[in-house]
């Protein structure tokens, strides 16, 4: 290998990749003289990335025909959408059939092509074929949609003897019981999904022929920190629309009717703590070794008063009980639990006053629903069964059974969905998976077998695929991005440029930025700033191949496992 | 309209654990093989007590039926080739391995009928046939024991790691001890360092005692600090301290690359000793049907 020679390349840049080529500058005039546009004062945007830029660069317009799926809900998504013209609809309830949303499987490559690649995978470290940068916009025009029309029961969503054409000018109304709503020109959505990091709330339909803006989130999160409509606009929206789609969806909810939900909405607080970018202030915590609960705020406490049931929408919660000199974790809260129910049921059953039994902080951030007490003695619990057990019973529990639990809720990885856990009594050190991981990916291995421990369990340093994937915050391309199923994170090697913005997002270190490589052995440089061009790496599951992570499939002992978090409290205890 | 259980849900932490749901499920794999592997073996002991009673050719039958089971031991290694192809994980042929090679020690006295054959080729056969028996026993209890005793150590290093990790220890120790004789104006310390712990930190030390877990190195740490703290102030005394706690990690590290080198190396017996089994069992194989 001569690494005296290399191979000149210019850095890449966040617009070398433009979300779609075909927008002209004649596009981007007509946009900007829309009235969503021509408020907005385009002198406070950087030079290195104007508001004509971010148009022509972030945005793409799009055309869809009635029946078109525009957004799935369960899809995770990196953009927005603001309607140009046309009629779109949005399906409250219920959820469209699994089979109509027309889910495009996962493209898994052929197991022969993989074996050829690992028998003739180069022995050169992060080698790249540079002759494919560049090229890696995505054609629109020949992506496939899936459409209502695609039913194979047209019957259930149109209703019988209705005509369907393909040249039909307006998609008829869905029957009972699907209820839907027209969202009319100029209204913005998908918002909630491309800022919130989370799964898309609805299904979104083309009803007529429409044009769409499709905003990456890099485009959305510049636009509303330059303007402030913008900003107010969306964060209200935001709100209305967690309000509207989470409520129902609650589990503790979902057996009240359309008309109770309504009253409930109507008096429900949102409520936010903590920050969606607490990553930064975790590594820095860590770094100053700071406690875990010292860097936590604090939401309620033991022994105040409660006033209203907190459902959780998004982030995470932490439940502590004063233990000693200290505050013990009973149990940590995702989205989907709620807290304080115990104590106010209490106080509906005997009219007495009571307090909180135990305290509520926040893990990075946490999203609420507070449905004030009246309502839920008016609405909610009469038609409620008594709960079977009281969350502070936990604190019964020898000490030694929660310490893994307090450990990795302190680590934070209770944001893991694929968690790598090695059970360090079962490994034998063999690197087996090290070897797997690197002979399925070009000789390359995306992690390291070392990471945090606790007595018998370590969590390996590999991208744990997280609940709430703070590494995509700042991404200036959409590189770093979640499958639009599964919600996998991967990095897409073609647009990333190599700012290292999500190796120093990722609390957990477990992004790393390397030097590529030319087929030849050659080291890849920038001409101007003689640096090599570096390019992010990180555990992708080995989501194109069709056996799945090669890690875990090749350890011999079971020792490693990549699990959701909820299975690593459930079956992680410290050993005897 | 019944409430989300979630406490209920939530004090399944605290249940007691017979294991996860994958050790589970490994253990009733495990026991169904030994079943089969038992049931097998029963089949072919009738088979070779009848064999020999009617004069059959029992030994090619056992020859056939060790040489397959032979290949499917050393079939592992490919498996976790071929990862990508669908044939189960891993872990499941390592159970197989496991059996097949409880099984292949029975049958192959079943087929030799003897210890130690008279043949020379025979002998060499034998020979890598019991030296990959032995270090698998070997390797077995190794993987048993150690990782645990990894664990006890306290902190988790790789393995490929562990010299520049001891290099920076050796450096730390030597700026102690010369930071120790420019406060202390004396070279006490520095001079015992070079006597003493200059051997200890030069490379990994006491490997055999680690394997065996007998803490002598323990011992010969804390006689070396006792040795020389008549001869000390109460500041060199302080510094000697020191340099033990970085003899101490160092130790640890020892420990680490005695271990885990041992989890390592007992393969470079195994695996070799496996293949050359295999080959002499083909030409073995080959030579009985041309002669026989």
């Amino acid at each position: 290998m001569n690494t005296q020679q290399s191979l000149r390349m210019e850095r890449p840049r966040r617009w070398d990749a433009p979300f779609d080529p075909a927008m002209t500058d004649k596009d981007v005039d007509a946009l900007m003289e829309r009235p969503e546009f021509a408020a907005i004062d385009a002198s406070r945007f950087p030079a290195a990335a104007p508001l004509r830029g971010i148009l022509q660069n972030d945005c793409r317009i799009v055309e869809y025909k009635p029946g078109d799926i525009i957004v799935r809900e369960g899809d995770y998504g990196n953009s927005a959408f603001l309607i140009l013209s046309g009629a779109v609809r949005v399906v409250i309830s219920p959820s469209l059939p699994q089979q109509v949303l027309g889910r495009a499987p996962e493209k898994k490559r052929k197991a022969w092509s993989v074996l050829r690649d690992m028998l003739t995978y180069p022995r050169i470290p992060e080698v790249r074929d540079t002759s494919l940068y560049g090229t890696s916009a995505t054609d629109i025009a020949h992506l496939h949609r899936a459409s209502l029309l695609d039913a194979t029961d047209k019957a259930a969503l149109f209703g019988a003897g209705v005509n369907l054409t393909a040249d039909m000018e307006s998609l008829p109304p869905l029957v009972e019981p699907y209820k839907t709503a027209l969202l009319p020109s100029g209204t913005l959505f998908g918002e909630i999904a491309a800022l919130g990091r989370v799964k898309r709330s609805a299904t979104v339909y083309a009803e007529t022929t429409c044009k769409v803006l499709e905003l990456r989130w890099q485009a959305l999160r510049d636009i509303k920190n330059r303007d402030d409509a913008w900003r107010d606009k969306i964060e209200q929206v935001y709100r209305a629309n967690l309000l509207k789609t989470q409520l129902p969806e609650h589990p503790l909810l979902k057996g009240l009717d359309a008309e109770t939900l309504k009253k409930i909405a109507d008096q429900t607080l949102f409520e936010t703590y903590g920050s969606f970018e607490w990553n930064v202030d975790f590594k820095a915590g860590n770094k100053q070794n700071r406690r875990a609960s010292e860097m936590e705020q604090q939401v309620l406490r033991e022994g105040d008063y409660p006033d209203g049931l907190l459902l959780v929408i998004g982030g995470f919660g932490r439940v502590t009980v004063g233990l000693g000199n200290g505050d013990r974790t009973l149990t940590y809260l995702r989205e989907g639990d709620h807290f304080g129910l115990d104590e106010l049921f209490d106080a509906w059953k005997s009219g007495e006053n009571k307090v909180y039994e135990t305290s509520l902080s926040v893990l990075g951030y946490l999203q609420l629903l507070r449905i004030p007490y009246p309502v839920l003695a008016d609405l909610v619990f009469p038609k409620l069964i008594e709960p079977a057990g009281r969350l502070i019973d936990a604190a019964a529990r020898p000490i030694e059974d929660d310490a893994f639990m307090e450990w990795a809720v302190d680590q934070r990885f209770i944001n893991g969905t694929k968690t790598m856990l090695i059970d360090m009594e079962k490994c034998v050190r063999c690197d087996d998976c090290v070897v797997a991981c690197a002979e399925t990916h070009n000789g390359n291995p995306k992690f390291i077998r070392n990471g945090p421990t606790l007595d018998n369990w370590m969590v390996a340093n590999s991208c744990m695929h997280c609940v709430d994937p703070v590494c995509l915050i700042g991404c200036p391309t959409g590189a770093i991005h979640r499958t639009l199923s599964g919600g996998t994170v991967i990095i897409n090697d073609l647009t990333c440029i190599g700012c290292g913005t999500c190796v120093n997002a990722c609390p957990y270190e477990n992004i790393r930025l390397v030097p590529i490589r030319e087929k030849s052995g050659q080291q890849v440089i920038d001409p101007v700033s003689h640096q090599p061009i570096m390019k992010a790496t990180k555990c992708d599951l080995c989501s194109s191949l069709p056996s799945g992570p090669s890690c875990e499939n090749a350890c011999a002992h079971g020792a490693l496992q990549r699990i959701d978090l909820q299975t690593l409290i459930k079956t992680a205890r410290i050993g005897a | 309209m019944t409430v989300q259980d979630q406490t209920s849900s939530k004090q399944e932490f605290s249940a007691p654990l017979a294991g996860t749901p994958m050790a589970r499920e490994q253990a009733v794999k495990f026991l169904g093989l030994i079943i089969f592997a038992v049931l097998a073996w029963i089949a072919i002991t009738i088979f070779v007590w009848l064999g020999r009673r009617n004069l059959w050719a029992v030994s090619h039958i056992t020859g056939y039926v060790l040489f397959v089971v032979v290949l499917g031991l050393v079939f592992l290694k490919a498996r976790k080739r071929l990862l990508v192809l669908p044939l189960g994980p891993v872990r499941d042929w390592l159970l197989l391995h496991f059996v097949l090679g409880a099984l292949s020690l029975p049958l192959y006295f079943q087929h030799t009928g003897t210890f130690w054959p008279q043949g020379r080729y025979e002998q060499f056969i034998a020979l890598f046939f019991y030296t990959a028996s032995v270090s698998a026993i070997v390797g077995i209890i190794f993987q048993r024991i150690y990782p645990r005793r990894l664990i006890d150590l306290g902190s988790q290093v790789i393995y490929e790691r562990i010299p520049t990790e001891l290099a920076n220890l050796r450096e730390e120790a030597e700026a102690l001890v010369l930071q120790a004789v420019r406060e202390t104006n004396s070279d006490t310390v520095g001079r015992y360092y070079a006597e003493s712990f200059q051997w200890f930190f030069k490379k990994p030390r006491f490997v055999l005692s680690h394997l065996l877990g007998t803490g002598r190195s323990l011992g010969w740490i804390q006689m070396r600090v006792k040795v020389l703290d008549r001869f000390l102030n109460q500041t060199e005394r302080e510094y000697m301290h020191k340099l033990e706690a970085i003899a101490m990690r160092k130790n640890g590290l020892d420990a680490h690359y005695a271990m885990q080198g041992a989890l390592k190396l007992w393969l470079f017996v195994h695996v070799p000793s496996a293949i050359l089994l295999v080959l002499l069992a083909c030409w073995h194989l080959i030579v009985v049907n041309i002669y026989s």
